[in-house]
């Protein structure tokens, strides 16, 4: 509470007035009662239970969370119109991945059939660093999955939480898409 | 160098199943959570229950954060604030100080242990403590997070959602509150107009 200080002349003041020193008085008794409660509580910290109580319905959300896709943090909602930057960026990537697809599909073409084959795949591209997009259904990959390459900006990357692309320097980075039934986006990953 | 992650960044791969994310994230920010709270309530087992619960509402589907609109960190203050309140509605929030005759003083150092001063600093902090806790609760906040959390206004205003400028008066309101709370009942409460003139002189 430095500005409970008397300043320059308000000393002599302070010496004169019996009830301006006590009131002086008290301030600092009061600041000083306060700092010592300060210092008491820093080291108050929750119970080691209440992680341990955290982490139990974290798992046991995660477990409800899996086979559906990741959850969102959710976006502000405004108009359209005022998102423009989003938008055209959004529609930069779609035809990019339009003009990959024209040119040809990229390879990791597997041939195993039916719904246990198509979940083992899902589950190994998730296993190699792919991470699921928002509202996408990874179980739409399906056994023939497209894989292209672009370059995609590096904040779309950080905020999709893509592992690494915090770390790498430079607006826009290049990223392994994984395209489901349909041509959609599915999974997104950095190249290294 | 590695940038460490935000709590934005955190809370996303905390949500894609991430625990070390989540773990991360929680011991970043319980221990200022759990004090303010525990500082607002005045009760430990309060303080556990709004902090489990701020954190818990990380983990719902419909967690309404939004990045655009702050801090992760004043999201969770949000939260805890509106507990606190609900904790306020459930139990009394009227803290009835027994000063006695005496005047509430807190004592002055000594330059070695001296018992007498430890009886009498317990004695001075509990009855302050209890002082805060008795505060209107939007003075208890910033005296809470300003005095007792030592955060800087700037950040202050930010948990609470509020101009610089009102955290700086209500700290202000707040410390004068306090000053009144701490007389003892046999004197007239301190005309706020004597405060003010008090005030304005230092």
């Amino acid at each position: 509470m430095p500005e409970l200080e008397p300043a320059g002349k308000s000393f002599a003041h302070i010496r004169e007035c019996s009830a301006c020193a006590r009131l002086l008085a008290q301030q600092r008794a009061l600041r000083a009662g306060l700092k010592s409660l300060a210092k008491e509580q820093a080291g108050a910290e929750p119970p080691a239970r209440l992680e341990t109580a955290l982490l139990q319905e974290f798992r046991r959300q995660t477990h409800a969370w899996r086979g559906r896709p990741a959850m969102p943090v959710r976006e502000t909602k405004t108009a359209w119109w005022l998102r423009w930057p989003a938008w055209a960026s959004a529609a930069a990537v779609t035809a990019a991945l339009v003009l990959l697809l024209a040119g040809g599909r990229v390879g990791n073409k597997h041939a195993p059939s039916g719904s246990t084959a198509a979940e083992a795949e899902t589950a190994s591209y998730l296993d190699s660093g792919f991470v699921p997009l928002p509202y996408a259904s990874v179980s739409s990959l399906g056994t023939e999955p497209d894989l292209v390459r672009l370059e995609m900006p590096r904040s779309a990357l950080v905020t999709l939480g893509v592992p690494g692309a915090a770390d790498v320097t430079g607006d826009s980075v290049e990223a392994e898409v994984l395209l489901g039934d349909g041509g959609v986006p599915e999974a997104v990953r950095l190249v290294e | 160098m590695t940038v460490p992650e935000t709590d934005a960044e955190l809370l996303v791969r905390s949500r894609q199943g991430d625990e070390s994310a989540f773990l991360l994230l929680y011991r970043r920010l319980e221990s200022p959570l759990y004090r303010f709270a525990l500082n607002m309530t005045g009760s430990p087992a309060s303080a556990e229950d709004i902090t489990q619960e701020a954190f818990l509402a990380l983990l719902r589907e419909d967690c309404g954060y939004q990045p655009e609109r702050g801090t992760l960190s004043a999201y969770l203050f949000g939260i805890a604030r509106k507990l606190v309140l609900r904790h306020q509605d459930r139990n009394r929030p009227y803290v009835e100080l027994e000063l006695g005759d005496t005047e509430w003083q807190y004592p002055e150092r000594a330059a070695g242990p001296d018992p007498m001063r430890e009886i009498l600093e317990r004695e001075a902090l509990e009855l302050l403590r209890r002082a805060v806790v008795s505060l209107p609760r939007r003075y208890r906040e910033v005296v809470v997070l300003c005095d007792l959390q030592e955060i800087d206004y700037a950040e202050a205003a930010d948990l609470l959602g509020c101009p610089v400028g009102t955290v700086r008066s209500r700290l202000h309101r707040a410390r004068a509150l306090l000053l009144e709370k701490l007389q003892p009942r046999r004197e007239p409460r301190p005309d706020p107009n004597t405060w003010n003139t008090a005030r304005s002189l230092i």
